[in-house]
């Protein structure tokens, strides 16, 4: 495995933008996603309260308006109760009569202000026999004939008429109110009401702070108002919008149309039946849906803090959903990096924690498996790579742990090379090993013998361990046969090239003690012991060309192997002599045909 | 339809926030000029209330509202000098009570705003056109006393049956004045009553009055409207009580100083209502839009002491009418 170390250095300014982009992302969508529904739910509700509201003004304005009415009609009504008082029939001489009556009428005008003048019209004639003024000189007969006015004829048809709104000296409303006297009594009582008064009655009305109510007779001229200005100076509202419609009886009761003032204006209306007059109460549209506005601010207060509330939330929301990704963003990125140790510590008790678990793992064989494929390409150096693949993949401590076993240990070296490296090119020294290993290193791997050990020119080989191999012996004779030949060609080579070099090779077969030896990260797996000592003295023993093997090796191969016995003799490091036995050949094979089987 | 409104009005709503924060009301000092017949001591009744009128309409004086007093002491010659002063000391509005003094005022400016508290009869003196549409820079309150000057000889006649040669006090001086004396006349004819008319304009026109009086010896006095009288109100009731003169006269004020009676329109609720008109002008109408107003209350008032003074009986009937009486 190649760590990606490169990569990780490019890829070092990507995250933090990466991230931000997926926070904003996050926290662009929750922020959305509740102030969308906050903004959606503000604006039916404010819809829908607008509805409740502008309905629920209209009513309470249609109410006013009908007190209003009430109110006024009431003012009527009290000036004609108090009028009811002069109309009792009299029992006294006409003379007395008149004073009688005189003294009832400045009475009434002492009682009701409103009214400023009043006459009494004879039943019979229909003349006037009496004025009585608050303002000018009381007149006594005049005998001004009312006989056909229609004063005189209303009431004494109907007991009662009310006059159409009239001004005098051109500025005060005034209405004529005729009453017929009670039981026998013709004579027809007409007092001139000052509709000034109903001034005071409307200004007491309560219609809110800038709301006002007022009236028009059934001409659309105004006879109160708060504004008594409007009222003195005679102004025709009989072609306003809402009296217009109030009218022709399509008014809408809470219309909002322009107002007296120019202003739009909520506006309903009531009527005054026996006067034909209309009340009329009108509020601005700013103050009378101001509870409306308070509602709509209040609503756009509580939105505007939600979609605050939600930015953070899904700020904050976000960042705990990205938080962990990163983390295994960043994981990723090390155990990429090669870091196989690293692990991933995600605790969110979700998917992400499953995944981080997964990807942690998943590093743990990674690392394993790196493991073994540094240890196979280290174990490559001693055995063939089949045997290293071999020993990787079983149970390494029973291999590794140190041991006796038999085996068969072969010894070789090249002759007078010591001589040869030290007055060579290092070059050629170095081209002579290259050649001298490689064709070694082909018959190592075909008799997949271990590497014990080589230095310089020097080689030790060994059979059955780790690779259990019954016929070891056997092996080890038949590889050096084939080696013998190989490293022969190269002699003769080098020897056309004038270099006088030679080749020799002892065996032995014996227990030995295999196991590591070396440091922590350099070592070797070999084998100690005599029988080692005693292949490496027969090595040292054999002349070029010549395959020394001990007792043992003849016994295991006797059936391959023609020998002849050289004596015995004196070995370093051997407490006594040992028989040589020089390999002749080997039996009716022929060398060149030598291999594995 | 129903959303449309909705958006207009919540779109009124967010527009109207800003404005409305805006529209406070400005404390900056105005400047109004009252023009007083009298002396600010023999008027204090009367412009008490219109201070309060101003208090109530939210007019502070010294603070919001400062008003510039100018007194003829009974003077009328001194108008057109007063007039001057004020215009000069730029006030937004002059406000004048009586037909000489509006009358000084029209002929001094046309531009100045001009309130008038109590004039008898603005457009026979051809103050105004019309009182719905008085026009021009004039508006205020009529007291009608024409009209009315003939019920008060009528009740003098009531209250004191005897009466049958008034002596009538009037200020030749003021137009109308003229107009009122006619009227007294024509009444006076109806009731059968021979009046002994005196024009006066000065103290000391009065004082050639009262030596008239004494020596034609008539039973009642008429004082008629104007405020010379109220000028010299104590001067005139003093020599009516002594000459045993009864009297039903235009100013309540005459009967407060011994008057017998007095029948007519509040002047003092004219003067509190002359600050709903300095208001309105002051907040920018215009006072040719501005109707004149009549009076709608009359008082009688009756003074019994007076009448114990000059040894008569007041009829029932006209106690039962009074709206005050001084036992």
């Amino acid at each position: 495995m190649t760590p990606a170390r490169g990569n990780k250095r490019t890829a070092e300014p990507a995250p933090a933008k990466r991230r931000s982009r997926l926070v904003r992302k996050y926290a662009l969508l929750i922020s959305v996603l509740v102030s969308g529904a906050l903004i959606v739910s503000g604006a039916v509700d404010s819809y829908f309260s607008y509805q409740d509201t502008s309905l629920a003004l209209g009513r309470i304005q249609r109410e006013k308006a009908a007190s209003a009415a009430a109110i006024i009609e009431r003012f009527v009504k009290e000036v004609e109760a108090q009028m009811g008082w002069t109309l009792n029939p009299t029992f006294l001489p006409p003379e007395e009569a008149l004073k009688k009556r005189r003294s009832d009428f400045q009475q009434l005008l002492q009682e009701a202000p409103e009214i400023t003048e009043i006459a009494y019209i004879d039943g019979w004639s229909g003349r006037e026999e009496l004025l009585v003024s608050r303002i000018a000189v009381d007149v006594i007969g005049s005998g001004k004939d009312y006989a056909n006015d229609q004063k005189f004829l209303g009431a004494s048809a109907n007991g009662r008429y009310f006059s159409p709104v009239y001004f005098r000296n051109e500025s005060e409303p005034y209405l004529s109110l005729a009453l017929r006297g009670r039981q026998r009594e013709k004579g027809v009582t007409i007092a001139e009401v000052n509709l000034k008064f109903v001034w005071d009655v409307i200004s007491q009305i309560d219609v809110g702070r800038d709301g006002r109510a007022f009236v028009v007779d059934s001409n659309g001229l105004l006879i109160a108002h708060p504004d008594i200005s409007l009222v003195l100076r005679k102004t025709d509202l009989s072609h306003a919008p809402q009296v217009t419609a109030a009218r022709a009886e399509a008014g809408q009761q809470g219309m909002i149309t322009a107002g007296l003032g120019g202003r739009q204006v909520l506006s309903s209306h009531a009527a005054i039946a026996p006067l034909a007059w209309l009340v009329f109460v009108e509020s601005p549209v700013s103050e009378a849906l101001a509870p409306l506005y308070d509602a709509l601010i209040r609503t756009g207060i509580l939105i505007a803090a939600g979609i605050l509330l939600s930015v953070l939330a899904g700020l904050m929301l976000a960042r705990r959903i990205v938080r962990p990704i990163q983390a295994l963003r960043e994981g990723a990125d090390r155990i990429g990096a090669g870091a196989l140790d690293h692990r991933i510590d995600v605790r969110t008790g979700d998917e992400l924690e499953a995944l981080a678990d997964e990807i942690n793992e998943m590093t743990s064989k990674l690392r394993d498996s790196y493991d073994n494929v540094e240890r196979v390409s280290a174990l490559k150096r001693y055995f063939s790579p089949h045997l290293a693949e071999l020993i990787v993949s079983s149970d390494e401590d029973g291999l590794t742990a140190s041991h006796r076993s038999e085996i068969t240990v072969l010894f070789c070296d090249l002759r007078n090379f010591t001589e040869f490296s030290s007055i060579a090119e290092p070059e050629d020294a170095m081209r002579v090993l290259e050649q001298y290993y490689l064709a070694l290193g082909i018959r190592l791997r075909e008799f997949e013998a271990t590497i014990g050990h080589f230095a310089g020119d020097g080689l030790m080989a060994f059979f059955n361990d780790p690779l259990p191999c019954p016929d070891h012996a056997t092996q080890a004779v038949k590889m050096a046969v084939a080696m013998r030949d190989d490293v022969g060609q190269l002699l003769e080579g080098w020897k056309k090239r004038g270099l006088n070099l030679g080749f020799g090779m002892g065996i032995a077969t014996g227990y030995a003690t295999l196991g590591h030896i070396g440091t922590e990260d350099q070592f070797h797996y070999t084998a100690i012991g005599s029988v080692v000592n005693l292949a490496s003295r027969l090595c040292d023993e054999a002349k070029s060309g010549e395959i020394l093997i001990s007792e043992t090796v003849y016994a295991e191969a006797e059936d391959i192997v023609r020998v002849t016995l050289e004596g015995e003799r004196p070995l370093k490091g051997l407490p006594k002599p040992v028989p040589i036995l020089k390999m002749v050949g080997l039996q009716d094979i022929d060398p060149r045909e030598i291999s594995k089987n | 339809m129903k959303w449309r409104q909705f958006l207009i009005v919540s779109c009124a709503a967010i527009l109207a926030l800003p404005t409305a924060a805006l529209g406070e009301k400005s404390d900056t000092l105005r400047r109004i000029g009252f023009l007083g017949n009298s002396t600010a001591a023999l008027e204090a009744n009367l412009i008490g209330p219109f201070r309060e009128g101003l208090r109530s309409l939210g007019y502070v004086e010294g603070n919001n509202l400062l008003i510039e007093w100018r007194w003829a002491e009974g003077k009328y010659e001194r108008f057109p000098a007063l007039i001057s002063e004020l215009i000069a000391q730029n006030v937004e509005v002059i406000i004048t009570a009586g037909t000489p003094a509006t009358l000084a005022v029209k002929k001094a400016t046309q531009t100045v705003p001009l309130v008038m508290v109590a004039v008898g009869n603005p457009v026979g003196n051809g103050i105004v056109p019309s009182l719905a549409r008085p026009g021009g820079n004039i508006t205020g309150l009529t007291s009608i006393s024409t009209e009315m000057d003939g019920k008060r000889l009528e009740l003098l006649k009531e209250a004191v049956p005897s009466v049958s040669y008034v002596a009538v006090l009037w200020n030749s001086a003021s137009p109308l004045q003229v107009l009122a004396e006619k009227q007294v006349q024509i009444a006076a004819q109806s009731m059968q009553i021979k009046v002994l008319s005196l024009g006066v304009r000065t103290e000391e026109e009065i004082e050639a009055a009262f030596a008239t009086m004494i020596r034609e010896r008539p039973n009642a006095l008429l004082v008629l409207a104007d405020r010379l009288f109220l000028h010299h109100r104590k001067l005139i009731m003093d020599f009516a009580a002594q000459q045993r003169l009864p009297g039903v006269h235009a100013y309540k004020e005459l009967v407060d100083v011994g008057g017998l009676m007095s029948y007519g329109p509040s002047y003092e609720e004219m003067h509190r209502r002359a600050a709903y008109f300095v208001d309105k002008i002051l907040k920018g109408a215009n006072p040719g839009n501005l109707p004149v107003e009549r009076p709608t209350k009359f008082d009688l008032k009756v003074n019994l002491k007076a009448a114990e003074g000059l040894g008569l009986t007041i009829p029932r009937a006209i106690l039962r009418r009074a709206s005050e009486v001084i036992e």
